[in-house]
């Protein structure tokens, strides 16, 4: 714990961790208990993304995910209504589910039979007789989520089933949600798992630096000067060369946060790095559209225009991209990587999003994540020194706040990142246990 | 020493007590340690072999200019228009349809390359230190004189204290370059886990 001014009394112990002049304290990234509290009290405390609509289209389908380390089936039942269900038989507590991803309308514990539908209702005890008068069976359904809601086809589920609307708690961010999801709205547009990564720091870390841009030519330097230096200059990440640029940071409340890089873009495809591939897919397209609509398909296959954060794990990635934050314990977290495919669009678009998908993630998560390493190591080793320093931006009048509250800084900004960490202190704060309904 | 004396084998001017021979690390004895272990860096196998041993031969090759970050001569052992394919899923569909975790044509390998080469790949700093190897080698004839060749692999890294390894198993492609030689065309590199969530791949897999 930190040290408190004598006399200093706060009615929770994490009150103190997170101060308003932008410092935060290295327990929060560094002390197993402290992660075990953000189970419940962030990943059970308030909405958190389950899964995209088009991963499970059709009656009876389902996947599984970790939710702040539940593990949880996601099911559309033969009425259509998505579900979110414990992976934990109530006999035992047995993990019934073990595939990835499927089509069941019941699923069957191995352990001793107990049968389940997949809207989490009991229905099978096996030798039945052996349960007297006392045992009752309703009570016995799996546990499931009290809430599940979706917005503009991502799904989200909360523990708290007195958290406010979903639309109320996404806030004035929904207008971003809405840019990206229109940009690729076609009947055909399909969410894809793309690629997963592991890395040996707390979560907080990869969720800060979606949110920061400061980061950016430093962080990724080896991606900006072998681009510069081979294909030459305006490719890549050209525009993150200094912070007197167009982008900015903005924060929208209950912890969602924005970097819009859309300013500094006018032309995804032109900004974008020659990917594999890139020639003769554009030569195809031009050659059967035309070069006007041939261009409207290719600014389609890049990824970059808005950082999103929906806190606590969710990141959407510009149109047609997003990332799943999954904490594994305070110093290991794994990220979940999809892409949108097109079914009605030219197979070209699709390839191209692929080679593009594969380039950011190949060549700039592969640095961050040795800098999320490397500050574990830094605030787990030092207890000396106690603070993390969130102040940039703050006091310089460059902050402003618009009409619908969300606050504006300048791009290399702290803005967002500060209240990510100011709702972390309303959620920990809190008396409250995340409820199940059987 | 299953009967036989040191003494017998050796056949010292000056039997040491334990039956040793006599000291003899002089400086001679540390020159020619040092001219092997630069020999064995540096050598590259001579004259025309065949058959098996031509592909194993080119296939070890590459490996070693991978193992010892020799990256010029890694690219330039392979032919211009190459592609280098490291599936995502355990059974991948047409890489055209899904992300790979690579899929490279010469010019994103030159990329690859040069990020490391810059300095500034942090996930490179220290730099991976890589041995492959390979084994099961199997090749069969491709089309015109083309060879197809598949391996299996394991890869030991050994990066800021920490060894890790990784298996799988290669597919080649070689065919014969502007000098008639056969060289490499296409390599894919299907790993075991490749569909788990991946640690930093940040050197040359």
């Amino acid at each position: 714990m930190p040290r408190l001014a004598p006399g200093a009394r706060h009615a929770s112990p994490y009150d103190a961790l997170v101060r308003p002049d932008g410092m935060v304290h290295r327990t929060l990234f560094t002390d197993p208990a402290i992660f075990e509290q953000e189970m419940l009290k962030i990943f059970g405390g308030t909405w958190v993304f389950l899964l995209h609509e088009t991963e499970i289209p059709n009656a009876n389908d389902f996947k599984c995910v970790n939710i702040g380390r539940r593990p949880v089936i996601v099911t559309r039942t033969a009425d259509g209504e998505i579900r979110a269900l414990m992976n934990r038989c109530t006999h035992r507590g047995t993990v019934i589910c073990v595939q990835p991803h499927g089509n069941a309308k019941r699923f069957q514990c191995a352990y001793h039979g107990w049968t389940f539908t997949n809207t989490g209702e009991l229905s099978t005890v096996t030798f039945a007789e052996g349960y007297g008068p006392g045992f009752d069976k309703a009570a016995h359904n799996l546990g499931r989520f009290p809430l599940v809601a979706s917005y503009r086809g991502y799904v989200f589920g909360s523990l708290d089933p007195d958290v406010e609307p979903l639309e109320d708690w996404i806030g004035p961010a929904t207008a971003l949600i809405d840019w990206s999801v229109d940009k690729l709205n076609t009947p055909g547009a399909r969410v894809v798992q793309t690629s997963s990564m592991v890395f040996q720091a707390n979560w907080k870390l990869q969720n800060d630096n979606n949110g920061d841009m400061y980061h950016v030519p430093f962080t990724h330097r080896s991606v900006g000067e072998a681009t510069s230096a081979r294909h030459g200059s305006g490719k890549g990440l050209d525009h993150f060369r200094g912070d007197q640029t167009p982008m900015y940071v903005k924060y929208y409340g209950h912890g969602h946060k924005l970097i819009d890089q859309r300013p500094a873009i006018p032309s995804p495809w032109e900004r974008a790095r020659p990917v594999p591939g890139r020639e003769a897919a554009a030569d195809a397209l031009e050659q059967r559209f035309g070069p006007t609509k041939a261009r409207e398909y290719l600014d389609m296959t890049g990824r970059a225009g808005i950082n999103l954060i929906l806190y606590p794990n969710l990141i959407i990635a510009g149109a047609g991209s997003f990332n799943v934050y999954e904490p594994v314990a305070v110093d290991r977290t794994i990220v979940h990587s999809y892409g949108v495919v097109l079914d009605d669009a030219p197979a070209e678009v699709n390839t191209l999003k692929n080679r593009f998908l594969e380039d950011f993630t190949g060549f700039g998560y592969r640095d961050d994540n040795e800098i999320f390493e490397r500050i574990q190591q830094g605030l787990g080793n030092v207890p000396e020194m106690e603070w993390v320093d969130f102040s940039k931006g703050l006091g310089t009048g460059r902050e402003t706040t618009g009409a619908d509250g969300a606050i504006t800084g300048n791009v290399s900004d702290e803005t967002g990142i500060r209240g990510a960490y100011d709702y972390w202190k309303v959620l920990m704060c809190r008396d409250f246990l995340p409820r199940v309904l059987v | 020493m299953n009967g036989v004396t040191a003494a017998a084998v050796n056949a010292p001017a000056t039997p040491h007590a334990n039956g040793e021979p006599a000291p003899y690390l002089d400086d001679a004895a540390y020159e020619g340690l040092w001219a092997l272990w630069r020999e064995a860096r540096s050598h590259v196998a001579q004259g025309e072999a065949s058959g098996a041993d031509r592909v194993a031969r080119l296939l070890f090759e590459e490996a070693r200019l991978l193992d010892e970050r020799l990256y010029d001569a890694w690219l330039a052992s392979f032919l211009p228009q190459c592609l280098y394919w490291v599936p995502r899923r355990h059974e991948p569909a047409d890489p055209r349809t899904e992300t790979g975790i690579y899929l490279d044509d010469r010019r994103r390998l030159g990329d690859r390359v040069a990020m490391i080469r810059g300095g500034h790949l942090h996930a490179q700093t220290p730099p991976s230190r890589t041995r492959r190897m390979l084994s099961n080698i199997e090749h069969w004839t491709g089309p015109g004189d083309s060879v197809r060749a598949r391996a299996n692999v394991v890869i030991w890294e050994y990066r800021k204290g920490q060894m890790r390894h990784y298996a799988g198993s290669q597919v080649y492609a070689l065919a014969p370059d502007a000098q008639g030689r056969l060289a490499m065309q296409t390599k894919i590199v299907h790993l075991l886990d490749c569909d788990a969530p991946q640690g930093n791949y940040s050197f040359i897999l």
